[in-house]
Order: C-alpha cells, then structure tokens, then sequence
C-alpha cells in the first residue's frame, strides 16, 4: 500500500501510529528525530509523511522546511501530529510549507483516512 | 418536578452519541469493512436507542429501532449477507431513526409515517420478519415523500424567505465544492489531481477548472492558479464530507454548497467529525482563509451560506439549527470561538447556569495542561533554588496550590449525584415488571453519592442492562417464588457509595441466582468454552458477560439477545471500571461495579523501568520498599511471591509482564499496592521519579484497549506514559486471579477465548 514515514522521538507514540498503520496494510518508516527523518526521507523517498513538531536535533517545523528544499520533499504530503495549540505555530507551519495540522491525541481512522487521501 | 423532562434531555444526548456511533460504524461499512467488531457496534448503537425509548415510552421509535436492530442482528449472525444493497437501506434506516429522534425531541413537524413503514419493511425483508406495518403498493426506489418531510425545518424556512417549495432528491443529491487553491497550495504538499481522485469516492461526476492559464514558457510548475469546481452527485453525510475537504482548507478556500447540510448539522451533533471540526476552526483562525462574510461561523458552515447567498434561499435552513433565541453574551462569545454545534439547547436557562459539556470539558482539559506545566515550571524551578529569591519561591508555591484548587473547583462542576440515572429506574423496572409479568420493586440507596457528569451519562446504559438481565433471568414468576417460600414480590437493591477514589455500585436481586449448569451447557453449545474445560463457579458467573453470550430461550423485547452483559462489561472498561458478578443459587445475584470518581484526573505515583515510564494511581499504593532477594520465593507454577510484613504478596514484575524492551534497570524497588478486590500485590519496578497529578487520555479512544493499562498520560516532558491497572496486570502476568479471572492466556484480550 502507502509508505509513511512517521516521525516522533516518543518510542510508545511511534508504536501506536506505526500500529495503526500497519494494521491497515501500509508501510511503515521510523525516525526518532527531524535530522534521521530527513536521512530517511532522502534514503528512500516515502508517499506521505507524519511528523511530531517538539523533537530533539531538529523538530518538525525544521525538518518540513528543510525537506521542501529538496527535489524528494518538494511535493510530498507532510502532516505535523502535536500537542501544541498555539496560534503562531500553526502559522509557522504553514509558512514552512506543512501540508496539515493534526492534534494528539491521534483517531486513527482519521489517520489512514487522510493518508488515503493525500496520496 | 421537571426531572422527567431533563432525564429525557440526557437520553437525547445520548441518542445522538448511539447516532454518531452508528454513522460511524455505517460509513466503515460503506467502505466495504463488514468485520464483526463493526457490525456489533453499530447493533449496540441501534439497541441502546431501543432500551432507552423502552423506558421513556417512544412507541414508534421502539418499533421501528427492534426492526432495525433485528436486521442489523442478521447482519451480524451472518444470516444477511452485506451488499450495497443493504448499507443503503440501513443508511436510510439511519436517518429515519435520527428523524423519529427529532421526533421525540419535538424538534421539526414529526416525521413522515409512510417513509418509516416502508423503510421498515425494507428492513424486515432484508431480515427475512415481517414488518409490524406492511405498507400496500411498496414502491421503494420512489423517495419523494421522505424527503418532503426529513427536509422539513428546511422547506419551512424556504417557504419563509418566499421561495418555490421543492424536495431534493434525499439521501441522493448534488454538491458543488469549489476549491481556490492557494498560491503555495502544492507546495504543501497537495495536488488537485488527487483532490478530485479522492472526491470520486463520494461519487464525482462533474469536474470543471476556472481561473487564468498563465503562457506555456511562464508556468510554475508548482503553481496552480486555477480554481476547481466539483459537482458530486452522492449520499454523502455532509460531516463526512467536511471531515474529507478540512484538510484542503489551509492551503485553499473550500466552498461547500450541499442543500441537505442542514440535516446534517443536526445528525452530526455527536459524530466522530466533532475533533475535526474544532481543528479547522482553530486552522481557518490561523490561516485566515475563512471567508470574511461570516467571520463568527465554523468554516463550513460560514462556507454553506456564503454558496447559498448566490445560489437560492433553501441553505438558509442551516440557521434554524442554530441555539436557541435569547443567547447570552458568553454563548455567543463561545461560538464565536470554537465553533461547537453539538447539543441543541432547547431548555432555557432557569437558577442555575446549563452549559454544553463540550464547553467544561474544553476547560478541563485546559486546567489539566496548565497542571502539567505547573508540574515543569516547579521542577524547573527547584533545580535552579540555589539561586532562587524568595519571593519567586513564593509565588511558585502559590501557583501550586491555587492550580490545585482551581482543578479541585473544575472537577466540581462536572460532580452530579447518580441521583440523575438512579431515579430513571423505576420506571423502567416498573415497565418491564409489567410486560413480563412479574412482581418487582426497585429499592434505591446512596443517590447523593457524586460522581463525574460523563461517568453518570456512561452509567444509565449499563445500568438499565443489568436491571432488564435482573428482571428477566434472576426474578422467578411471583407464583414460583412463593412456592419456594419467598415472598411475592421480588426486590432489587440499587446502591451506590463512595470507596476512596472510586465509586461502587451494587444491584443486587432476591431471585433465581444464576442457573450455572445452563450457562455452562449453553456456553459449550455456543463455543465459548470447550467442553472439557473445568470452570471453577466464579467463572461459569463471568460468562455471562460474554460477547453474543445468551441463555433467553428466545429474543425478547426485553432482554435475551446476549447483548446486554457484553454492552455493560465493555461500557464499564471503556470508563476504567470493573464489574464481578456473585451469585447465590436459590437466593439471588449480586453486581458490583466498581469506577473512578473522575475520568479527568487522578493522583499518581511515576515509575520507570528502563527507559520507560508508567504511573501508578497514588491512591493505591501502601508503600514502596527496597528489594530483597531473600523475601522472594516461587509458587508451583512460576508465580513469585514476596513476603512483605508477615504475609505473602503476589509479585509482579512489570517488565516480564508487559514484555518490555528497554534496557535492563537495576528492578530494586517493590511498590506495595492495595487493590479493591484481591488484596495487596508487589511490582517490581527500577526507579520511583514522583507523584504528580496527571490528566487521563484514553487509550481506547485514541488506540484501542490494552490489557493492564486502564490510560495514558502526557508527563511534564511531553513524554506518554500508561497508566497501570493492576487487577488486570495481575491477570497478564498470571500472578493470581484478577478481577476476571486469572486463566486467560498471556495477552489474549479476554479470558473466555
């Protein structure tokens, strides 16, 4: 099916969303933080990519601009997946070019919807 | 004396949760996912509208939710094989219910009775019955009169702004979504090819692209500056539909103009879109994209009658679902923000203040966040003390309480007494007394006893279940009792009471006890258990909370489809409780659920084991003691014990028992915890980092339900951590009999299996 790359430095997080993933037959990438994100994303380009915003080395807003830059990110569907609220972050994400602005606790039907959708 | 009126203003609510639920469940089906766990759930939902209009008297929807739910039930039993076909009929079944709902509610002018009849006889053809109200000259496909009438409210207020009365072809209809790209719309990451792609789901039939062409040599390839507009002619419940397009809204403008969304603002109250809908309000806030002429609604919505001012006056039904006249300013104000259209509030404001749940549980969950960063700035602060001046300190100190107190006074709103579920069971205790023909009063006690408003809502179902099974398999018929020397009348008590952070609640009957040697027997014919299995009595008891488990010689109205206990045992878990059956044969059977006080928050104790973190709710814990080797001794049987102050401790050691990964720790801390049911147990853990207040977040909601965690939580340094339930840990690790018995095997998700 899909390729995601899921990116969070909370290993229990990243069980539960690769779980829900692969539950429903897509494949899985994991990266702990922005920098390995965007090794990985470079590596072995996926279809979609779900990221936490606050991570250590390089957090999310960081790791979106910097994969836009590249010919691998430049059109690729990125989901930040946060426990942040706050107003300026959202515009920042938008600004660095996130494709959407998902809240944790995640719904994981949500999730395999939207990763249906923007692949 | 105006309760009655506000239990049924709880039971709409709950309606529309069950109706949430279902369209959940319905639009998995659409997609093709026929699996059981679906099927059941949307039989529930269905069911638990049928018990609950049972109780208050809703005739008509009683009649027409048993039909839908013995469909539903072939469904399931594989007596009906799922095809388009039937997701249609139970589409429509759907919203015929959420119409008799409103109905009920008195909401619009009723509903259109020759629809229910005919929409009932589908359903009983699919479920191979007879429909209670066969309708002459069935002409199916033919909608006309249903729509005429579900699109009431709407017609009303067409024929209000002076325009030409015409019904919409319902559920079918056509929708027209514009997008407007923003210039970085591909940029982030979107493509209108997979726009329009996606939409076909829906059923696309129209694509047409406006805007500029810029010249061949000058165009951007990531660039689109042309506009889309999509015509989908499709069933599509209009939260669906909004739930798919949030996503697009912060790179684009997304027109909806969908003449039946005003159906849909009032069925979608408790669906699942619900989070979605508060994150696109909050990302039309950030992004600015929502239009300007209407800049207090929800997008969408603001998007609807935006598209009607140009189109024709019908959308404008989407104002009459609005709140109630007289709105006072902080409602406004709330609307303004967040944009919750859930609950209609039909009940005027009297001495005391009514608010949305929504809007407490907004705040609560605010008060939690501010707890966690109190937690950080005190850690924070207390490794810079050296440095501190005093007076920071003291502010610090106060902060810490008065965050208490705030939590403690916002946790106060939301305590109700179960008087609010207790008092709705007479009722239905009398009602059934009466159809079943039997003798029975209902003896309440403790109603004073406040619990947390969700956990009351939660309650009223679970409740009326063990009741219904009570009356039905305990209470013997009046003559049978009085030949066994009892008196006439049966008697079922209702109590609740308060034991330390949670609350108990007992039912217990004066009849029959359970008939063990018949759910055994029934339990071996169904394939619950093998027939060589030896069941100690506990565990014959346990059966009956079996899924699909059910020992009624045949459906009733009442009870016997073996829905009931699976509905309280899950119902229960899903709140973090429990609930044990004792029976005494001959002399009757006793229920004890046991709860939280509050879902919200709890005091709890942080531990580690390597690298991971879980917390023990502090309540329990007795003490925490250093590990001694010479203490620990092996029961046949691989079970560790540990001697603790004279007496043997069952001993769990937390990284066998959830299969933990993380590197070795030094596992030289016992915390000694008290446990409701089975006494004191041991878990071996490596550290103890603290206590802290933590805020619940479910599992089961978010993920699914995990044996040994009853939830999660967010540390101080945003890290998750689960939140241990000892009784069913102690079950995992086979360290004893836990709440449900001990024997199931390792992680299975029950122990019947």
């Amino acid at each position: 099916m899909k390729r995601v790359l899921a990116v969070d430095d909370t290993i229990t997080f990243r069980i539960m969303l690769a779980g829900c993933l692969k539950k429903a037959g897509h494949t899985v990438i994991e990266a702990e933080d922005g920098k390995q994100a965007l090794e990985k994303l470079l590596a072995d380009p996926p279809d979609i990519v779900i990221t936490d915003l606050n991570m250590p080395v390089m957090n999310g807003l960081e790791f979106i601009e910097a994969a836009r830059k590249e010919p691998e990110g430049r059109a690729l569907p990125m989901l930040l997946l946060t426990t942040e609220v706050a107003d300026h972050l959202k515009q920042r994400a938008r600004e660095v070019g996130a494709t959407g602005w998902l809240t944790k606790p995640f719904d994981p039907d949500q999730i395999l919807r939207l990763v249906d959708q923007l692949t | 004396m105006d309760e009655m009126e506000e239990f049924l203003t709880i039971f709409f609510q709950e309606c529309e949760e069950r109706l949430g639920e279902l369209a959940d469940c319905l639009s998995q089906m659409v997609e093709g996912d026929f699996d059981a766990e679906t099927l059941n759930a949307a039989f529930r939902a269905v069911h638990s509208v049928k018990g609950g209009a049972g109780a208050f008297g809703l005739d008509d929807l009683v009649e027409f939710t048993h039909v839908f739910e013995t469909t539903m039930d072939a469904l399931r039993s594989d007596k009906l094989e799922a095809s388009d076909r039937v997701c249609q009929v139970l589409l429509r079944a759907s919203d015929m219910m959420s119409a008799l709902i409103e109905d009920a509610q008195g909401n619009g002018d009723g509903f259109d009775r020759t629809t229910a009849d005919r929409i009932m006889g589908e359903l009983a053809e699919l479920a191979g019955v007879e429909s209670p109200r066969p309708v002459p000259g069935d002409d199916a496909p033919a909608q006309q009169t249903s729509s005429k009438k579900k699109d009431e409210p709407a017609a009303e207020a067409a024929a209000a702004a002076d325009a030409p009365l015409e019904a919409e072809g319902e559920p079918e209809r056509d929708i027209v979504i514009t997008l407007k790209p923003a210039s970085d719309f591909m940029r982030a990451g979107h493509d209108p090819l997979k726009f329009v792609r996606a939409l076909k789901r829906f059923g696309a039939v129209a694509v047409e692209s406006f805007g500029d062409h810029p010249a061949v040599d000058a165009m951007e390839p990531l660039e689109t500056p042309l506009s889309w507009k999509v015509t989908l002619s499709s069933d599509v419940a209009p939260t669906e539909l909004e739930s798919f397009l949030f996503m697009y809204t912060l790179a684009a403008e997304v027109v909806v103009d969908d003449p039946f969304a005003k159906a849909g603002a009032d069925a979608a109250a408790a669906a699942p879109a619900e989070d979605v809908k508060d994150d696109e309000g909050d990302a039309a806030e950030a992004a600015q994209t929502a239009p300007a002429e209407a800049p207090q609604e929800p997008e969408a919505k603001a998007s609807e009658s935006d598209a009607s001012e140009a189109e024709a006056p019908k959308p404008e039904a989407a104002k009459p679902a609005e709140p109630a006249p007289a709105k006072p300013a902080a409602k406004a104000k709330a609307d303004e923000e967040g944009g919750s259209k859930s609950a209609p509030p039909k009940v005027a404001a009297s001495k005391a203040l009514r608010v949305e749940l929504n809007r407490i549980d907004r705040l609560v969950n605010m008060v939690g966040e501010i707890v966690i960063t109190q937690a950080v700035l005190a850690q924070n602060f207390s490794e810079l003390e050296a440095h501190g001046d005093i007076q920071v300190t003291h502010a610090v100190e106060a902060l810490s309480r008065q965050v208490r107190e705030l939590q403690e006074s916002v946790m106060a709103i939301r305590a109700q007494p179960v008087k609010a579920v207790f008092s709705r069971m007479p009722r239905v205790v009398r009602d059934l007394a009466a159809s079943l023909n039997k003798d029975v009063r209902i003896v309440l006690s403790g109603e004073h006893t406040e619990v947390d408003t969700t956990v009351i809502e939660e309650l009223s179902e679970p409740l009326t279940h063990m009741l219904r099974n009570s009356m039905d398999h305990g209470i013997e018929m009046p003559d049978a009792r009085v030949e066994k020397g009892k008196p006439r009348t049966g008697t079922i008590n209702l109590s609740a009471e308060h034991r330390g952070e949670r609350v108990r609640i007992l039912i217990t009957d004066d009849g029959a006890g359970i008939n063990r040697e018949r759910v055994l027997s029934k339990a071996i014919e169904k394939g619950v258990v093998s027939p060589d299995a030896t069941l100690s009595d506990e565990e014959i008891d346990m059966l009956i909370f079996h899924p699909g488990f059910s020992t009624a010689a045949q459906v009733t109205n009442v009870s016997g489809r073996g829905v009931g206990m699976d509905v309280v045992k899950k119902k229960v878990q899903a709140l973090g409780g429990r609930v044990t059956v004792t029976s005494f044969p001959g002399e009757g059977t006793r229920f004890v659920i046991t709860l939280p006080l509050t879902l919200a928050v709890l005091d709890g104790m942080t531990v580690g084991v390597g690298q991971e973190r879980f917390v023990l709710p502090l309540g329990s814990i007795v003490e925490a003691v250093k590990l001694d080797e010479k203490s620990i001794d092996v029961l046949p049987g691989e079970v560790p014990v540990m001697r603790y102050r004279g007496e043997w401790l069952p001993m769990i050691n937390l990284r066998q028992a959830l299969n933990l990964e993380t590197a070795q720790g030094s596992g030289e801390l016992v915390v000694v915890v008290e446990t409701e049911n089975e006494g004191r147990v041991a878990i071996q853990v490596d550290e103890l980092l603290g206590q802290r207040q933590v805020v619940l977040k479910s599992l089961e909601t978010n993920f699914q339900r995990v044996d040994g965690v009853s939830g999660a939580t967010i540390l101080g340094d945003g890290r998750v951590a689960l939140i241990l339930d000892i009784p069913a840990l102690q079950a995992l690790s086979g360290g004893g009999a836990g709440a449900f018995g001990g024997s199931g095997a390792g992680a299975g998700q029950d122990m019947f299996f």
